[in-house]
């Protein structure tokens, strides 16, 4: 078994809601309710789930660019919660993320050189013609050549920008890479291009990665294991065979029969109805009974745990029983 | 419908735009086409330019668009206004802003059915009440009255189908229906335009990226690269036997929940900028079997085979 190098533990998030004349809390956004996983080093996890799930609030929680409300998360054995804001500084060295938007997330009026150079700058990694050498090796990494050093974002396709973004997010030697849907404003035949390369990367520096999407396909191509996130819970969580060829929770099993397959007609197709109901208010017992197709009476009373079913396959289900793990 | 060497231009400061540059297709009755192509190739121009609603600065400078006989470039505005959501209706893509916020769901498909068909008031609201329950929206007569915001994504795209479809078109016009909307609504989305298509028996021209959701719906597809139709085919031919290095080259590059691959395939490089196309094959700069002439001139689109047709040198000897 290898190494852990981050485990989650019951993490919560909940963003509260004002209202009234007094401005009192009066509700709370249950974004991410009780989430626990680990990711393993040199892993790829990845986090699907349709939009307002929580899994963009969950990547975010365990980077610490927003404060959870409860729980834990351990990095290498220590809270990253309970940290000082010195020691989150020198960790963030090590934990990097990749956002979704690559023209939102560059500043535009920052050159190339200064984007990559700037964590290096922060944390005091390199100066001179050292840090200028380093710069030029990330960028070649990230397959830009020199001559783009002193240009601005706006000089760059979408594709190109994300490369900026992975380069500075590498800049770091991180040990954890968090990438939030890092391909899905790009063009189709650009994809091919950032997901091959992150995947080298990955090989290359060995570092963690959680990638978070909504795109099953891509999901599938770059994960060694998969969690399945439905209204700020985790419903399954297994390796990535298990989860496309065994799916238990049927949230995941209508997930990956809605998916459009190029050169195919599907006419069994899972259709859920209804949908996402809203995390101000989740619905009791099974957050998915009210669209489930296999909902039973208890499904609406209690929730299930996740709990293992076969090893390393994770189900929140009622329709699964606890079978004998092998150890 | 036919439309022959359509060209809508871009007339900015730095230039002309050739957004859409020659393009010739045709839809059969009752047939569903799928337009794919990434952002910028000029799919969307295209459908735009059907119901002419393009605006400064693009102009449609040359071709036609036959519908029922009659070329829809020549027609005057207001005859324009009579076709538009009567016999040729569109969806469009981000539901939720085709929708005016401050009328009711109910008013504004309402308004299209006062615009274009000839019936009294009562009449006007069991129509929009039997649309609303034939998109799938549970307990319409209720739901009619309420506000765009009220609704779902989803629900928002059923609303815009039942204001479609409410004055038998002829041919719906799609542009990526389901592309901001989750897998599952996405799904449902298909399932609906799939059933309403038998029952309404109109024409469709479907716009979109992925060639997944093209599956679902279309029996045709023409693939668009950088303004220039490069081929079309029945969609197991371009599943099957794909022509095109481009269509190829795409077709490998998605990754697929059905198929195993370690590494995808990758087309180098971007997609041109249509201000300044490279000369030839505009595809030709990252074309794997891209030969001298592929440079110099621009190949033309010939039929292949029975109902397939490819823009490619590889194909024209």
């Amino acid at each position: 078994m290898s190494e852990t190098i981050l485990e989650v533990e019951n993490l919560k998030k909940h963003f509260p809601i004002y209202g009234g004349v007094l401005r009192r809390q009066v509700a709370a956004v249950h974004a991410v309710d009780g989430v626990s996983f680990n990711i393993k080093k040199a892993e790829t996890i990845g986090l699907v789930g349709e939009s307002g799930c929580g899994k963009t609030t969950l990547g975010r929680t365990i980077l610490r660019l927003i404060e959870p409300t409860s729980g834990a998360a351990l990095y290498m054995g220590r809270d990253i919660f309970k940290l000082g804001r010195r020691e989150m500084r020198r960790l963030r060295l090590e934990m990097a993320m990749v956002f979704q938007d690559p023209y939102a997330s560059l500043n535009p009026r920052m050159t190339i050189a200064d984007i990559i150079g700037e964590p290096l700058d922060i944390h005091n990694l390199a100066k001179g013609s050292e840090k200028e050498r380093r710069i030029m090796e990330l960028m070649e990494r990230v397959g830009l050549t020199p001559y783009h050093l002193y240009r601005y974002p706006h000089e760059f396709s979408g594709g190109q920008k994300q490369r900026i973004g992975i380069a500075r997010a590498l800049a770091g030697n991180p040990a954890l890479l968090v990438a939030d849907e890092p391909v899905s404003s790009l063009d189709v035949s650009v994809r091919a291009q950032i997901l091959n390369l992150l995947k080298d990367l990955q090989q290359e520096y060995g570092f963690s990665c959680l990638y978070i999407s909504h795109d099953l396909s891509t999901v599938k191509h770059m994960s060694d294991r998969v969690a399945v996130m439905y209204l700020g819970k985790l419903v399954e969580l297994a390796r990535v065979k298990d989860i496309f060829n065994d799916p238990r929770h049927s949230y995941t099993r209508a997930l990956i029969s809605a998916i459009p397959v190029p050169g195919q007609r599907r006419e069994d197709r899972i259709i859920l109805k209804g949908s996402v109901p809203t995390p101000i208010n989740p619905p009791a017992g099974c957050r998915f009974h009210p669209r489930c197709y296999e909902a039973k009476p208890e499904c609406a009373k209690d929730e299930p745990q996740l709990i293992e079913v076969e090893k390393d396959h994770f189900v929140a289900c009622f329709g699964e029983p606890e079978k004998e793990v092998a150890t | 419908m036919k439309i022959n060497g359509l060209k809508t231009y871009y007339y900015i400061a730095e230039g002309v735009v050739k957004a859409v540059d020659r393009v010739s297709m045709k839809i059969n009755e009752e047939e569903a086409l799928g337009v794919v192509g990434e952002s910028g190739c000029g799919k969307s121009t295209v459908a735009h330019s059907i119901l002419r609603l393009i605006r400064q600065p693009g102009k449609i400078v040359g071709g036609e668009i036959v519908f029922e006989g009659q070329n829809l470039l020549r027609k005057s505005e207001s005859e324009m206004r009579t076709i538009r959501g009567g016999r040729i209706a569109m969806v469009f893509q981000n539901p939720t802003s085709s929708l005016n916020p401050v009328f009711t769901v109910g008013s504004q498909i309402g308004e299209a059915i006062k615009l274009h068909q000839n019936v009294e008031k009562q009449g006007i609201k069991e129509k929009v009440i039997d649309m609303l329950g034939k998109v799938g929206i549970p307990s319409p007569k209720e739901r009619m009255k309420d506000y765009p915001h009220e609704y779902s994504g989803g629900m928002c795209q059923r609303a815009m189908m039942a204001m479609a479809l409410s004055c038998n078109p002829k041919l719906l016009i799609a542009d990526e229906p389901t592309t901001n909307l989750d897998v599952t609504i996405q799904a449902q989305i298909l399932d609906l335009i799939r059933a309403l298509r038998k029952e309404f028996s109109a024409s469709i021209l479907l716009i979109g990226h992925d060639f997944g959701v093209m599956s679902e719906l279309c029996d045709r597809i023409v693939v668009m690269y950088s303004g220039k139709v490069v081929e079309s085919a029945d969609l197991a031919t371009i599943f099957k036997e794909p022509q095109h290095p481009y269509t190829k080259a795409l077709l490998e590059s998605i990754p697929r929940i059905n198929i195993e691959k370690e590494r995808l395939h990758v087309i180098p490089g971007d997609v041109p900028e249509l201000i300044k196309p490279p000369p030839g094959c505009r595809f030709h700069p990252r074309c794997e079997q891209a030969m001298g002439i592929c440079s110099k001139e621009e190949p033309t689109i010939k039929e292949i085979k029975k109902g397939h047709e490819v823009a490619c040198f590889l194909y024209s000897q």
